[in-house]
């Protein structure tokens, strides 16, 4: 049971952006740490479908590599092609390598979490036209895509493309301009059907089938809370890597920070084990 | 009266995008360029977005702004064969040169969010979104010189094809690196040179075949419905 | 009470000469169902038109409107609801949901009244079970129930809707008519309906009103206006009255016109009174033809781990033949066009076919066979690339379009035809490289009658020159005036294929309704045709 997916999407959203924007504001790198297993746990725990595979070759890009760019710090491990290779500059590579998969395991859970219509909820509260636009053109989309593919199978059945570039260049061009002059007919008479429903006569209302609960409201003001204390109250994402390191003391927030990034994961277990205990009560 | 809201927007702007960049250098005592820019990058487009829904005349354009991000992203697939080889910055441009700068912007920031829809949003979406929502604003401001002849528009497209993959570039390279590491920036824009040239020879094939017919198009609709 | 009432109504075109709606009296019942026919340029969808006001064309407009006793100006738009032609083009966004909100949306309307509105409308049209999907992924009669739903949700007391079955495939066109059959029974709303296909509403309409020229000709009850049409003889709509109607008009019959299935038994169990006929059933001789393709044992997913599409198909076609393959949605007959055109191939299995044929296809939405602005010029183009000459392109095209009949139709962009007139022009244009096989995919869509009845034409001088058309289609009618053999494909593999006598005498119901009419009475009679010159035969 994935209970986080359940909430409202102000709350998740909320929620997912606070842990993003602590990962990105941190400097710390027992925060970005703690950030990964928290972002991967959760990640496992929405059985997500996004592939990750390519992280750890991001991770090691950006380690190795910072210490070819940056030059700061003072312990010098040894020199490269005349330039000092240091241990600080290593280190911090390390910290960004780590802050970056963090985000990207954070976005791959926001990718399953926050559906394009949770999205468009969100936005049609503030913005209903924006949001009435990018609802009209998702619909396009896959209907345009099939269009193309549909053009270009039945082009290719009249005449076959034939090799060569340019050819095939010309054939796609000359296939998305037919797919452009329909669309804009479409348009068109998708204006008249949204005009014969009532549209731009009054004041359009956003209508989402999201209702805000009680137990959103509680996810909400944890999430303003906790972030507000970690970011501002916490004294952790401080942290300097040139010229030398800063040491690292045992703080009871980092383990605060560990318990409001762990949240949707505890979340999302509780729905398993609720559910696991209703079918058992059958 | 959208006169009045598009100035209190800019005026909003002006004032949001020095406040952004004090604070993002009194909360942190590093310089956290890449904060302050993804911040920048929000605002911006928040400002945009909000200006475009308060225009009420924008209404009618829905359908056809819609149909336009569409086909920018469907593009990307319909052109998948040929790699690189995209029509979104043209579509994007093709739509400001016609509709002015306001809908070039909502084109290119909502192509940018609506493909993210299908290959992942990421820290990246609110600055493409901007990027290609600056190309679409540009060139609905300078409409009337890009529109000239074959030359300048081929001249535009290759700019922007440029501009495009210079700017970001510089997220990239704020991302990787936390700082604005200079070095870093050369070698990013190195590797990316290849890929920047098939953009904006793309850019010049598709803007050079297609603004004039779908130019007329875009224009007879204008016309119908009086927008 | 009077919902609708048109007084001396007139109406021209801002761009047009002549009036496209002339002096129209008419007043329409609260509860009624009116069906508006006549062929195309007729002046039906102007007339709805002029009545939604929203979408009402710039012009020249005399006499009076009157909706629910007020001038219509002065109208609550929201209280006519209207459903065009094209099921896709009218959705506006991707959820189903949101669709059924959109309306409601923009009346304003507050959040739980929408949620109880969207919820009602979606149990009753039978849309909770795709309720939650993306409108992109619905079939086009589930887009069509989709947007009747949508308006329905505004709750108006007049619905128009234009055409709005001539894009679905029969099944899909019964289920709508029978969802507006139920909106109308019960819940009271009256309906205002255009078609060319009589068949399915003449049945469910109370009134008919035949249009011509933009003049209402007559406006009567069905039965009376069956009566008005076969009299006429000339009338255009001839074809596309019910069987039983023709079958009552084809053996001269007398009495009431009966304008279904049952009362066409009535009639003609009381004209044929006693005699009990039965006609031989020519066998499809195809011993003597040459074997072009060989289907065996067939299988194809297109997936690894989804179920197979088709599976232990056979199938042998021959030069020369009309062959049509019919079956429900979703029994793979697009799969099995797309293998026969070479697009796929079985993982097990073998297509064997006995040299290199030359195959075209001609795919549902005929315009996308085109891609340039203009006819004339996609087909020199076509003839460029195939690798004529240009004198020998020119005068190909000149023969075909003599044969098609287009060629008056050059000059006009593809996509400004009518629906048989691009059927026409795209056949052209396949027709251009001199294929050996042709492939039909449900060519009668969005066809009227007579149109179908130019293009049997058509595929029947195509066989006689050795070209083998291979028709997949839903349209049982069309098939059997059509097919020298028909298949049935049935959950990926073909169950039976026969001549189409023997092969829809054997059916009960998946028959064409001249033999549902004559079964017991003329046995083996499929089409109304037959049913003539039995009853011809019989009379001498």
């Amino acid at each position: 049971m994935q209970r986080f997916s359940a909430f409202h999407p102000i709350s998740s959203f909320l929620y997912l952006i606070s842990a993003v924007c602590i990962t990105m504001f941190s400097r710390n790198i027992v925060i970005a740490a703690i950030s990964i297993v928290a972002a991967f746990v959760f990640y496992l725990s929405l059985k997500a479908t996004q592939s990750v595979w390519i992280y750890p070759l991001i991770f090691l890009l950006t380690a190795i590599t910072n210490p070819i760019f940056s030059h700061n710090g003072v312990t010098v491990l040894f020199f490269l092609n005349g330039n000092p290779i240091t241990l600080e500059a290593f280190v911090y590579g390390v910290y960004l390598g780590a802050v970056i998969i963090a985000v990207l395991l954070w976005f791959s859970c926001y990718n399953t979490v926050i559906t394009s219509d949770k999205f468009l909820c969100l936005f049609g509260a503030v913005m209903p036209k924006a949001a009435l636009t990018i609802s009209m053109a998702l619909r396009l989309v896959p209907q345009f895509i099939s269009g193309g593919r549909e053009m270009l199978e039945i082009q290719n059945s009249i005449i076959p493309i034939r090799c060569g570039i340019i050819k095939r260049v010309k054939k796609h061009i000359a296939i998305f301009s037919c797919l452009i002059t329909r669309s804009l007919e479409g348009a068109v008479e998708q204006l008249s059907s949204m005009k014969a429903r009532g549209y731009g006569l009054h004041k359009r209302v956003s209508y989402s089938r999201f209702r805000f609960t009680f137990a959103d409201f509680l996810l909400l003001i944890y999430t303003i809370t906790g972030f507000v204390y970690i970011v501002f109250f916490s004294g952790l994402l401080n942290y300097n890597y040139y010229p030398e390191m800063d040491k690292i003391n045992f703080d009871v927030s980092y383990i605060l920070c560990a318990v409001f990034l762990l949240m949707p994961t505890a979340i999302n277990l509780w729905g398993e084990i609720k559910w696991k205990y209703s079918i058992s009560k059958i | 009266m959208s006169v009045l809201k598009k100035t209190i927007a800019s005026i909003l702007l002006l004032i949001a995008v020095p406040i952004t960049v004090i604070l993002s250098y009194t909360l942190f005592s590093n310089n956290r360029y890449d904060i302050a820019s993804l911040i920048i990058a929000v605002l911006s487009t928040l400002a945009f977005v909000l200006s475009f829904e308060k225009n009420a005349a924008n209404g009618k354009l829905v359908a056809v702004i819609a149909v336009m991000i569409a086909l920018s992203v469907a593009g990307r697939f319909v052109f998948s064969p040929i790699p690189f080889f995209k029509p979104v910055t043209s579509i994007v441009i093709i739509t400001a040169l016609y509709f002015g700068g306001e809908c070039g912007f909502i084109t290119g920031a909502f192509s940018a969010l609506l493909s993210n829809f299908y290959f992942g949003q990421g820290p990246w979406t609110p600055f493409q979104m901007m990027v290609w929502g600056l190309v679409g604003l540009l060139s609905g401001v300078l409409a009337r010189y890009i529109i000239k002849n074959k030359l300048t528009i081929s001249l535009w497209g290759i700019f922007s094809g440029v501009f495009y993959s210079m700017v970001m570039d510089i997220w990239t390279t704020l991302w990787a690196d936390g700082g604005f590491n200079v070095e870093r920036y050369f070698a990013f824009f190195a590797t990316s040179l290849p890929i920047m040239a098939v953009y904006a020879v793309s850019n010049v094939v598709f803007l050079l075949l297609m603004t004039k017919p779908i130019g007329k198009k875009l224009q007879r609709i204008k016309t119908k419905y009086g927008i | 009470m009077e919902i609708l009432n048109l007084e001396n109504l007139s109406f021209k075109y801002s761009t047009g000469q002549d009036y496209a709606i002339n002096n129209i009296n008419l007043t329409v019942e609260e509860g009624e169902i009116l069906l508006l026919c006549g062929s195309s340029g007729s002046g039906k969808t102007t007339l709805l038109k002029l009545i939604k006001k929203e979408l009402s064309p710039v012009g020249e407009l005399n006499g009076k409107i009157t909706l629910f006793g007020n001038p219509r100006d002065n109208e609550n738009s929201c209280d006519v609801g209207l459903v065009m032609q094209n099921p896709h083009n009218q959705i506006v966004t991707d959820k189903v949901w949101h669709e059924l909100a959109f309306g409601l949306e923009n009346l304003g309307i507050d959040k739980n009244t929408i949620r109880l509105r969207t919820g009602e409308m979606a149990s009753f049209l039978g849309i909770s079970s795709w309720f939650d999907k993306n409108t992109s992924e619905l079939s086009g009669g589930q887009t069509q129930i989709l947007n009747l739903a949508s308006v329905m949700a505004m709750q108006p007391r007049l619905l128009l809707l234009d055409e709005p079955v001539s894009q679905l495939d029969p099944i899909a066109a019964r289920e709508f008519l029978n969802a507006v059959t139920r909106l109308n029974r019960e819940t009271g709303t009256t309906v205002i309906m255009t078609e060319h296909r009589l068949e399915d509403a003449f049945v469910l309409a109370d009134r008919v009103a035949v249009m011509e020229n933009g003049r209402i000709k007559y406006c009567d009850t069905p039965k009376s206006i069956a009566e008005q049409i076969i009299k006429d003889k000339a009338s255009p709509l001839f074809n596309s009255l019910p069987a039983s109607s023709r079958i009552y008009a084809m053996t001269n019959g007398d009495g009431e016109c009966p304008i279904d299935v049952r009362q066409g038994r009535a009639y003609l169990r009381k004209a044929f009174e006693g005699k009990y006929i039965k006609q031989n059933i020519e066998k499809a001789k195809m011993n003597n033809r040459q074997r072009i393709i060989k289907l065996h044992n067939i299988h194809f997913r297109y997936q690894k781990n989804t179920p197979d599409v088709l599976r232990q198909l056979d199938l042998d076609v021959y030069k020369g033949e009309s062959l049509c393959i019919l079956g429900a949605n979703g029994a793979g007959k697009s799969t099995l066009l797309r293998m026969l055109s070479g697009g796929i191939k079985p993982y097990i299995g073998k297509m064997k076919s006995d040299n290199k044929h030359r195959i075209s296809m001609l795919p549902q939405r005929a315009e996308l066979v085109f891609l340039k602005d203009n006819l004339l010029e996609d087909l020199t183009e076509c003839c460029k690339e195939i690798g004529y000459s240009d004198k020998d392109g020119a005068e190909k095209i000149a023969q075909l379009s003599q044969v098609f009949n287009i060629s008056n139709l050059f000059d006009r962009h593809p996509y400004d035809l009518s629906g048989g007139e691009t059927q026409r022009a795209a056949l052209t244009k396949l027709m251009l490289k001199n294929p050996d096989v042709l492939l039909l995919d449900e060519p009668t869509k969005g066809i009227d009658p007579n149109g179908k009845k130019e293009l049997t034409g058509l595929i029947k001088a195509m066989c006689k020159q050795g070209v083998t058309v291979i028709t997949v289609t839903h349209d049982i009618e069309f098939s059997a005036q059509t097919a020298d053999r028909c298949a049935l494909l049935f959950n990926g593999e073909i169950i039976s294929c026969s001549a189409p006598q023997s092969f829809f005498c054997g059916n009960c119901f998946y028959t064409t309704d001249a033999n549902r009419i004559s079964r017991g009475i003329i046995d083996n009679a499929v089409t109304c045709e037959d049913v003539a010159k039995m009853w011809k035969a019989s009379e001498e």
